[in-house]
């Protein structure tokens, strides 16, 4: 069992970890050829499924394993994993491969960081040319100390940090039981603006609702989302005291993409958020083409810790059902069509 | 009846400020200290494995500095009094009058002046206060009047000839490698080799099953040799102390600027750090662990290094008399003299004492001639002998030995600082040198099938008999 990778973009990759360890102490993480996918599940609140696409964090990928595709199924203290990438910040270089010390496995981040650098680095490849692992056996633990460097460069400062993170391997029998979550079409799509608005606002509805409802309720208050297909989406915020609502206007409704349904253009136009689109009459304002979900403000508020990564986010909107948001990543610089993107499954709450 | 009285400005008053802020992640106590040449601060934690002292000295420091013990008891032989005034004060309550803002120079309308302190104990009043005096701008002026509690203060000795590895560096350096380090990790350890010195935070706590997830992560830095500014350091040894200490001093240090100090011998013995500026001198001596991965090459690697510490040539016998301290042998001119050969049992042997022990106090030991040949005994060692000593079973003197074995350069007067009580510990005292020493030295085995490691310290168990 091997993995062993050179990051690239450390910082995304630090600020996609912060967006889900908000969520939950323990990411289900799994690792093959095709992708890098890491799942929280938490006992209560909104799951994250996310898809990260190797070349949108990792340099190199190096996965070896015995199961099909090379898959290594582990378990991830999150939040470590996320402190220890934070640690990456401004270094030469991050590397991160799965090793064993003492009998545990760790999730082992190598850092260079060289103060004062003209981004010229000193150090040389470490000398990681080992006999090649046979699968199944962990990438042992030199330590880095073994590496070569060059000696008499210029006298700049050179730190090498390592962050060893326990992890838990998990067997292909425990995780293939686990389902991302099946739900119905949805009745509205729509991009949401930044997620830097939507937070400020939707925290300070919180807060107003906490303030007002103090001592009567010990529930999380709730937060109202609605939108239609046509381009609106209103946050509202309801106590025996108060009744807020922010609204936008000209928001996307993106469209549907006949080629993934299996009858092409007939299925957009059976879809119901056409349907939803006629209904919101002429101007949308019908109340009946508004599709509207309840929420617990506070897990609202951690899902949108997603917003550090600054992405394109669209919202499905399942009437009285739930709400899903995808995040997409950032397109590398390349601007390939990334498929890097984390999906929310958020409850909603009947009234 | 002791005189003190000082007065600091506003710069003075943020460095107090500061070293408070220190101590008090070592103890909710501070220990003060006064005598003619300086002013001491500290605190011993309450596991009694790490002692933070920071001295300020009476004219760098200070903007006046008066201390006088009193005038001389010229009556009837009473004890003499002690040349140093020692006090126990809460350090919640002094950090209640130097807050951090009073240093700040912003504030232009009441802005700090200088800041009096004034020691009231007369014998015919009925409470003795410690008062301090805020003189602001405007002609405010803030007093605070404090209870303190007479107390014994324990001093931590160390053994700095002892201490052979040692490394200088900018408080920045340790900063930017405590940054590193995980908030729930507890554990230090740092080591040197191939041209790297790393620094690495874990948590012992075994765990295991799903709970191995919540153990924290285990981080190194490693740092190249040369980003430190002096550096004598045995290869491959091992120092385990706590993050939590390390990061108290790393802080403060760092809020001063200046190049930290750290010298040690081996694990398991004490580690000093150390810096100095503006007449204030920071020490802090901590208890470190040992790794047993620690190469048994200890003296063989370090030839030259324990050839310049060694006595050009000295008899055995004052070898034998050398005290723990050998650092503070400078200062310790008067060695308790004749008293030292009625010291209690333990002894000390180890044969590191013969390569590193500075030329302390070449006064004459009687008892101790029968040296083995690799060897010494040092009477006030906490370890039980391990060859013939006879008078380990005599009665202690309790009356006239003061519970003092070591100096430092704070007390001149050696005899008269009765009330000052200190952690004794050097290098030479270890048990794992007594050890070393029987494997070196089969000729003088140990009377005791097993050795028995130290449960406590000596001066802590006649303290019941003070």
């Amino acid at each position: 069992m091997r993995f062993k990778s050179q990051i690239k973009n450390v910082n995304l990759f630090a600020k996609f970890c912060a967006s889900l360890a908000s969520l939950g102490q323990i990411a289900w993480c799994r690792l093959n050829d095709d992708d890098v996918q890491f799942t929280i599940i938490p006992d209560k609140g909104s799951q994250v499924w996310s898809v990260l696409k190797p070349e949108t964090v990792f340099e190199t990928y190096v996965l070896q394993s015995a199961s099909p595709k090379n898959t290594i199924n582990l378990e991830v203290p999150i939040q470590a994993l996320s402190r220890a990438l934070k640690s990456a910040h401004g270094s030469t270089s991050a590397q991160i491969r799965l090793t064993k010390k003492d009998n545990v496995p760790m999730l082992s981040l190598t850092i260079v960081i060289n103060s004062l650098s003209s981004g010229n680095s000193l150090v040389a490849a470490p000398s990681m040319k080992r006999a090649g692992g046979a699968p199944g056996e962990f990438d042992f633990n030199d330590d880095m100390l073994d590496a070569t460097f060059v000696e008499g460069g210029p006298r700049e400062r050179e730190t090498i940090i390592t962050q060893d993170i326990p992890v838990k391997v998990l067997s292909m029998e425990v995780v293939e039981r686990i389902h991302q979550p099946r739900t119905q079409e949805p009745d509205v799509n729509i991009c949401l603006p930044p997620l830097a608005q939507i937070k400020t606002i939707s925290d300070r509805f919180t807060k107003l609702a906490v303030a007002t409802t103090k001592g009567s309720s010990s529930a999380n208050p709730r937060l109202e989302l609605s939108a239609n297909m046509h381009g609106s989406l209103k946050i509202s915020v309801r106590t025996d005291a108060l009744n807020i609502t922010s609204r936008w206007i000209g928001l996307v409704n993106p469209e549907l993409d006949p080629a993934h349904f299996p009858d092409g253009s007939q299925g957009v136009r059976d879809h119901p958020s056409t349907r939803m689109k006629e209904l919101g009459g002429p101007d949308g304002e019908n109340e009946a083409g508004w599709s509207k979900v309840r929420i617990d403000a506070k897990d609202w508020s951690r899902v949108l810790s997603v917003g550090r990564v600054s992405a394109k986010v669209i919202a499905c909107f399942i009437n009285e059902g739930g709400l899903v948001l995808y995040v997409y990543l950032p397109n590398d610089e390349n601007g390939s069509e990334d498929e890097s993107c984390l999906t929310y499954y958020i409850s909603s709450f009947s009234v | 009846m002791p005189t003190l009285l000082f007065t600091v400005g506003p710069p003075g008053v943020s460095a107090i400020h500061d070293l408070l802020t220190c101590l008090a992640k070592f103890d909710e106590d501070v220990s003060l200290e006064a005598t003619p040449q300086s002013l001491r601060i500290s605190s011993l934690n309450i596991s009694k494995t790490a002692h933070a002292a920071f001295t300020l000295d009476s004219t760098s420091f200070f903007n006046k500095y008066h201390f006088s013990p009193g005038p001389r008891n010229t009556s009837i032989s009473g004890p003499p009094q002690p040349k140093i005034w020692a006090c126990k004060i809460q350090n919640r309550a002094l950090l209640a009058i130097f807050k951090r803002r009073l240093g700040d120079q912003r504030d232009r309308d009441t802005g700090l002046e200088s800041c009096d302190c004034e020691l009231q104990a007369n014998p015919d009043q009925a409470e003795c206060r410690l008062i301090f005096r805020l003189n602001c701008r405007q002609g405010v002026v803030k007093t605070y009047r404090l209870f303190y509690e007479s107390a014994d203060i324990l001093h931590a000795a160390f053994d700095r000839v002892g201490s052979t590895n040692y490394w200088t560096v900018s408080s920045r350096t340790l900063r930017d490698v405590v940054e590193y380090f995980g908030p729930k990790t507890d554990q230090l350890d740092w080591y040197f080799q191939n041209g790297k010195v790393t620094f690495t935070s874990y948590t012992e706590k075994i765990q295991s099953g799903r709970e191995i997830l919540k153990q924290p992560m285990h981080t190194s830095v490693a740092l190249e040799r040369k980003d430190f500014d002096d550096f004598n350091v045995q290869e491959g040894l091992h120092i385990g102390t706590m993050v939590k200490d390390f990061r108290a001093i790393v802080a403060h240090a760092e809020a001063m600027r200046v190049h930290v100090t750290a010298r040690y011998s081996r694990g398991n013995r004490p580690l000093q750090i150390t810096y100095e500026e503006n007449g204030l001198l920071a020490e802090f001596t901590l208890m470190t662990r040992g790794s047993a991965n620690v190469p048994t090459t200890f003296n063989a690697s370090t030839p030259a290094r324990d050839l310049s510490m060694r006595p050009v040539s000295r008899p055995p016998e004052s070898e034998a008399s050398a005290m723990a301290g050998g650092a503070d042998s400078a200062s310790a001119t008067a060695a308790p003299s004749a008293q030292d050969a009625t010291m209690p049992p333990p002894a000390r042997t180890t044969l590191r004492d013969r390569d590193s022990v500075a030329p302390a106090l070449a006064q004459s030991n009687s008892g101790d001639s029968t040296l083995a040949p690799s060897g010494s005994i040092n009477p006030n060692s906490l370890f039980i002998p391990a060859d013939d000593d006879d008078q380990q079973w005599d009665a202690p003197n309790f009356e006239e030995e003061p519970d003092i074995v070591t100096w430092d350069n704070t007390t001149d007067e050696v005899s008269a600082s009765s009330s000052t009580r200190r952690i004794r510990d050097s290098a030479l005292h270890s048990f794992a040198s007594v050890h070393e020493r029987e494997q070196r030295a089969p000729l003088t085995r140990s009377r005791f099938p097993h050795e028995i490691a130290p449960t406590q310290r000596l001066s802590q168990v006649r303290g019941i008999f003070d």
